[in-house]
């Protein structure tokens, strides 16, 4: 425990303090698993209503300082850093179960499956996550450096006290004034407005702004990062789209009308490339930096033959091994008991299958959520979970098929939620000075729980309303189950997956996860890339005029503060929903 | 030579996502091919006139000695800081790393991938690792700065100190070489 120095050193301040600086405390897994529980609950049910879930880290961040801080008198950036850590593992788990989970539900199989295996999948699932992401924290933080902007909003948040109080005060402004936008656009019911319709051009080119601060903020701290996620959606909106109307080669409906609806254009053209895109450019990114990463793990293995500090400060590669196989283990014992005819091949398959894919999305969803703070992560679950029906592909009754996918498939979702939460709260704790073990035990030590409430969540729920009901939508779910419906007919986009995995491939070729940001401006929507686009532009502009200097210690806390207003307001409107039920 | 490849690249790029979004079902490969074929062969060119770029002797000079300068004024800046002693008060030590660090901090990290270029990637991960390292025990001094935790202050000066001394040292070797 810290002392406080007497008035009687020589400093003669008693704001100073000696002894150990607290980190990985009982004081921040607690107050994480609590604050975890919380968000978990109310950003669980949120999207079940609204159908997206919201990063919980600013959140986490700002209560636990307010109780670390204000309520515990403690005194310590790296400790709040640990209990938003763990806070935001055990949040990980709502949005990783909400798409996936609520699905079986939808579908009518909700007395199919066995929720006590489904948890302890997902719990399996949330550590090999985090045990496949964390080999990768020195390639993609050290080396890369890529930028997580969201990340570095926490980093603020957590610095902000100690920053000055200029900075403080600019944080707080852009804060309120976000705040407030998002409140007004919320409460009236006006999210975008269509300036393209406004202006009378064509409904494709999709001229359409999210009204959101925040993603003016994420770009903004992004900066050049975010230059071709901007790109991939002009692309698809300013030359694909008028190029096939051009040529008369927009798609139509049964009923022989031609589609303009960019919405509808996107689900059937470009997401499915732009989800091919990812998955290419992320192997190639992959093939390309394996020396390198080759060559961290062995730096590391030599500095810990050295005994060298910075050893001390990773998990021990064995410990990391071990704690894959034995999660890999468990998904195949939770394959092979999801239902009764899977049998003991298939589970294996099944559970290889999820294990490969679990490594190979978290680089993808790591990667994406680096450069430009948006994860792609319901694609991933949808092409994870097509690979896991393919394998159950045998197997006669439909139920069963979609049964062992789903719960298979939920085990990755969470995994994949973990590691991007971990890389996120990792670049946070590098900002800060935070030590890497101590951050990879406290997520480790929330992880686990996540899948506990919420799984309690969703069955509460669903008794209380039904999921899919007019109260309780599911918009996640309900697309999963039609995906889910739609793969059983054999209605998967492969040849959009393949040639936009060919086209992401030759992108990250010539620049390291340019078919990642790319491919996302084809997968989101493009009112997002619009106002993103904003941000990206005043940071180029402000970095030409008032020097890099200025966007760090001015720009950068406006940008945090306009993520956090946002943020905090978004999880008031989902409290308020909470208690309104 | 690399505007031509990049012409190719932007050419084949945008003509194979044509091609792929004209069906929702299928993918003319026909077409297809063609075009990746196209941006291939420009990502080829790219990639050789990034080879004789990073084999431009200026650009490498330069960035060689801002590698160098960079890690020699933190561990200078470093040592004079914890020589210092009682004349920078605790709390002001953040703000002494903001004014006397991040400058140089940034200059290097600009001009890392040079070191893969000149040394090979091996001597890239060892040196940027103990970088890293040191810049985040950089970063803890300033959260210890703000918080007022004197022995971490001075613990993490010490080991800011020692990986950027290693990482200067890893340079000059392969410098040396």
């Amino acid at each position: 425990m810290a002392e406080t120095v007497s008035a009687a050193s020589p400093l003669m301040d008693d704001r100073l303090r000696s002894g150990p600086y607290p980190e990985l405390s009982w004081h921040a897994v607690i107050v994480g698993w609590f604050l975890g529980a919380i968000i978990a609950v109310s950003i669980g049910y949120a999207s079940l209503k609204l159908g997206f879930s919201i990063e919980g880290s600013e959140l986490a961040a700002i209560l636990g300082f307010g109780i670390l801080r204000g309520m515990l008198r403690r005194r310590s950036i790296v400790e709040n850093n640990v209990a938003q850590t763990v806070a935001s593992a055990v949040n990980g788990a709502s949005s990783g179960m909400m798409f996936s989970v609520p699905a079986i539900f939808i579908l009518g199989y909700g007395n199919e499956f066995n929720p006590v295996l489904l948890t302890f999948g997902c719990i399996a699932g949330a550590f090999l996550g985090i045990a496949f992401i964390i080999p990768l924290r020195k390639q993609m933080i050290d080396f890369e450096r890529l930028t997580y902007p969201g990340g570095v909003a926490v980093a603020t948040i957590l610095k902000s006290p100690g920053a000055g109080v200029r900075k403080a005060q600019l944080l707080i402004g852009a804060a309120l004034v976000s705040g407030l936008v998002h409140y007004f656009s919320q409460a009236n019911g006006v999210s975008n407005w269509g300036m393209g319709a406004m202006l009378g051009l064509p409904e494709y080119t999709n001229i359409t702004w999210y009204l959101s601060l925040l993603t003016v903020g994420v770009a903004f701290i992004a900066g050049r990062g975010g230059v071709a996620f901007i790109i991939g959606g002009f692309v698809v909106y300013f030359l694909i789209a008028p190029l096939l109307a051009a040529t008369g080669m927009l798609p139509t409906t049964e009923a022989g009308e031609i589609i303009r609806d960019p919405e509808q254009l996107r689900g059937l053209l470009f997401r499915p490339i732009g989800i091919g895109m990812l998955i290419g450019g992320a192997m190639t990114g992959v093939v390309l930096a394996l020396p390198l990463i080759i060559s961290a793990i062995r730096s590391m293995q030599s500095a810990a033959k050295l005994e060298a500090a910075i050893s001390r400060d990773e998990m021990p590669i064995k410990l990391l091994y071990f704690a894959i196989a034995g999660a890999a283990v468990v998904l195949c014992v939770i394959a092979v008991l999801s239902v009764e005819s899977v049998g003991l091949l298939r589970g294996l398959a099944m559970a290889v299958l999820g294990t490969l894919w679990i490594w190979m999305s978290g680089i993808i969803l790591s990667e994406a959520i680096g450069r430009t703070n948006w994860s792609p992560l319901s694609g991933m679950t949808l092409i994870g979970i097509t690979l896991l029906i393919l394998v159950t592909s045998g197997l006669e009754s439909s139920v069963d098929r979609i049964v062992a996918a789903v719960v298979v498939g939920a085990a990755t979702c969470v995994a994949m939620s973990q590691a991007t939460d971990l890389m996120l709260d990792l670049k946070t704790g590098y900002l800060v000075g935070a030590t890497p073990r101590k951050q990879q035990l406290g997520q480790f030590l929330g992880a686990w729980l996540g899948p506990l409430v919420v799984i309690m969540l969703v069955f509460v729920l669903h008794e209380a309303y039904g999921l899919g009901s007019p109260e309780l939508p599911a918009p996640q779910g309900q697309a999963l189950a039609a995906t889910i419906e739609g793969i059983l007919g054999g209605d998967v986009p492969v040849a959009k997956y393949v040639a936009g995995a060919f086209l992401g491939a030759l992108l990250s070729a010539v620049q390291g996860g340019l078919g990642v940001t790319v491919g996302l401006g084809f997968y989101l929507p493009f009112n997002i890339v619009l106002t993103y686009s904003l941000g990206t532009l005043t940071r180029i502009v402000a970095d030409r005029q008032m020097g890099a200097e200025w966007s760090e210690s001015v720009g950068i806390p406006i940008a945090a503060g306009l993520i956090v207003g946002e943020a905090l307001v978004g999880v008031g409107f989902a409290v308020q929903a909470v208690l309104g039920s | 030579m690399s505007g031509r490849g990049y012409a190719l690249l932007i050419i084949g790029f945008l003509a194979g996502t044509f091609v792929a979004a004209l069906d929702p079902d299928s993918t003319n490969w026909r077409w297809f091919v063609p075009a990746v074929v196209i941006a291939a062969i420009g990502v080829q060119q790219i990639k050789q006139a990034q080879a004789s770029a990073a084999r431009n002797s200026t650009r490498l000079t330069t960035d060689r000695e801002d590698l160098e300068q960079a890690l020699s004024n933190i561990v200078k800046n470093l040592t004079e800081l914890r020589g210092a002693g009682d004349t920078v008060p605790p709390f002001e030590m953040r703000f002494e790393i903001d004014r006397l660090f991040r400058g140089d901090l940034m200059r290097f990290a600009d001009a890392r991938d040079t070191l893969a270029q000149l040394y090979g990637l091996q001597a890239y991960a060892d040196i940027v690792s103990e970088f890293a390292a040191g810049e985040r025990y950089i970063n803890r001094v300033w959260s210890a700065s703000a918080d007022g935790y004197l022995d971490e202050v001075s613990t993490y000066l010490d080991k800011a100190q020692v990986q950027f001394e290693h990482a200067l040292r890893r340079l000059e070797a392969v410098q040396a070489h």
